[in-house]
């Protein structure tokens, strides 16, 4: 018989501070875990308290017959060719969600697009620059779940960069 | 009254430290500390971005309260690299019988649990936050609170006990917690599952999109109705024991998979994390007995069946 056998083995137990102190911060963490989840985003917004913040992902209900909306970033070269930024940790790094998560601040300030443009030189150093970002919206309509075909698309901010690149 | 509450407290106490063998623990380590080092390098990338798009940034709670630094593409490759170094020496300096090295894994486990919370938190900054890490981030702050262990010892431990059920609760919360959102936000129980939810991000979705499935509305709603309920009942994995458990494991990962068929949805980094729900500290003696390495006596005492040991250990 080894010494490995737990047959030959008795539990190592541990001392009273080491058990309190592991129930209190295991309660305590969850306790805020449990918390985040149950505030109602329009008093406090607990994703900010990752990681034990809401689990808000995916957690709304979508009309089936109303319309579903979607940011993206159209780049534009010196010789007027469009590209589609590529927005997700493979891309750029900046993610779509991330874009759409404070699109109020970008259209107030499209001088924060100069990001964008900035992760666009280095993800991609031979391609064409950019001359011109734009960030539009596309709005899509449904019918019973199902996409109806139709399409609108709106330009919410338009960022040119400088001569030379972005700093 | 005091009697009864002190009564609850303790047997609270004891199912949240019920001993588990610490080789499930060093089994645990080079499964979770690995599936990391690929996490940075493909699903949470975004981060050596990121260093490019500062004026993006808007740090979470404890991106403003711990100095975690901003990121920048010089910090991204640091932090990026020091987990690749630390998530490789951790688990085999913690499975060394050699007291230098099991402190120099000490040393090596808590940089790697803080480096990765900072490197996450610069991956969440960016006004939104994704939950198919939580478990895996708590798990690398969890692993380096138990003591060293080798993959064969069967040592039932208190410490590992208290981080495997933490490991357990925060998989579980990661379904339950989102359930419970899904209420509190759409205001009702039944408001989520009959929504079109998916269909609306499916829509979304660009480059590598699965969107066969956007043909099948009322599939779609199914799966929804599955999902929730599935969600709502996780928390009773961390009851269950044996076979039915195994059994649930497993059908986890098959509604990962089809889920990941049909939505190009993986949710990976908390899969990896439902490992500690099994009896991994079996894996190495079994893995010998197959391999028949070592001597035969061995092999067969460490896998045999194990009538002294308590129900919840096995």
């Amino acid at each position: 018989m080894s010494l490995d056998d737990p047959r030959t083995v008795a539990p190592r137990r541990l001392g009273t501070t080491a058990r309190t102190w592991r129930i209190a911060v295991a309660a305590a963490a969850l306790v805020v875990l449990l918390v985040a989840q149950l505030v109602p985003t329009t008093f406090k917004n607990t994703n900010d308290w990752f990681p034990l913040g809401s689990l808000s992902q995916y957690a709304f209900a979508t009309n089936p017959d109303g319309t579903v909306r979607s940011a993206f970033i159209i780049g534009t070269t010196a010789d007027g060719h469009d590209v589609k930024v590529w927005l997700d940790q493979m891309g750029i790094g900046v993610g779509h969600a991330e874009i759409e998560g404070q699109l109020q601040r970008i259209v107030d300030d499209p001088e924060l697009l100069a990001g964008v443009a900035r992760a666009y030189a280095w993800r991609y150093p031979h391609r064409p620059p950019l001359a011109t970002l734009t960030l539009k919206r596309s709005t899509k309509k449904l019918h019973d779940g199902r996409p109806t075909g139709d399409e609108s698309v709106e330009v919410l901010a338009v960022y040119h960069v400088p001569a030379g690149g972005v700093q | 009254m005091t009697s009864t509450l002190g009564r609850a407290g303790r047997a609270v106490g004891r199912w949240w430290l019920s001993p588990v063998a610490l080789a499930r623990i060093a089994v645990l380590r080079v499964a979770l500390y690995l599936f990391t080092i690929w996490d940075i390098f493909v699903l949470t990338h975004d981060v050596i971005g990121h260093g490019y798009s500062r004026e993006l940034y808007q740090p979470t709670l404890i991106g403003r309260i711990l100095p975690i630094p901003e990121p920048t593409p010089t910090g991204g490759y640091v932090m990026q690299w020091t987990l690749v170094v630390t998530c490789l020496a951790t688990p085999v300096l913690m499975a060394c019988a050699a007291r230098s090295f099991q402190w120099a894994g000490r040393v090596t486990g808590w940089v790697a649990g803080v480096v990765f919370l900072a490197w996450m938190e610069n991956s969440q900054g960016f006004a939104y936050v994704s939950h198919d890490h939580m478990a895996l981030v708590l798990a690398l702050l969890l692993l380096p609170t138990v003591p060293p262990a080798r993959f064969t010892d069967q040592t039932p431990s208190e410490a590992a006990g208290w981080a495997i059920r933490c490991i357990q609760i925060a998989v579980v919360m990661t379904y339950f917690g989102s359930a419970l959102q899904k209420i509190v936000r759409t205001g009702g129980l039944f408001a989520w599952p009959n929504s079109s939810v998916i269909v609306w991000s499916l829509m979304r979705r660009g480059r590598s999109a699965v969107s066969w499935s956007i043909d099948y509305p009322g599939l779609l709603k199914v799966g929804q109705w599955i999902l929730f309920i599935a969600e709502l009942t996780s928390p009773v994995v961390l009851w269950i024991r044996g076979r039915l458990l195994y059994l649930a494991v497993v059908l986890v990962c098959v509604f990962h998979l089809i889920t990941y068929i049909a939505l190009g949805i993986h949710f990976l980094p908390t899969v990896i994390c439902w490992l500690a729900f099994l009896p991994l500290e079996r894996l190495v003696p079994w893995a010998r007995r197959v391999l028949r390495i070592g001597s035969d006596d061995d092999a067969r005492t460490a896998v045999a069946d194990l009538p002294s040991v308590p129900a919840e250990l096995r």
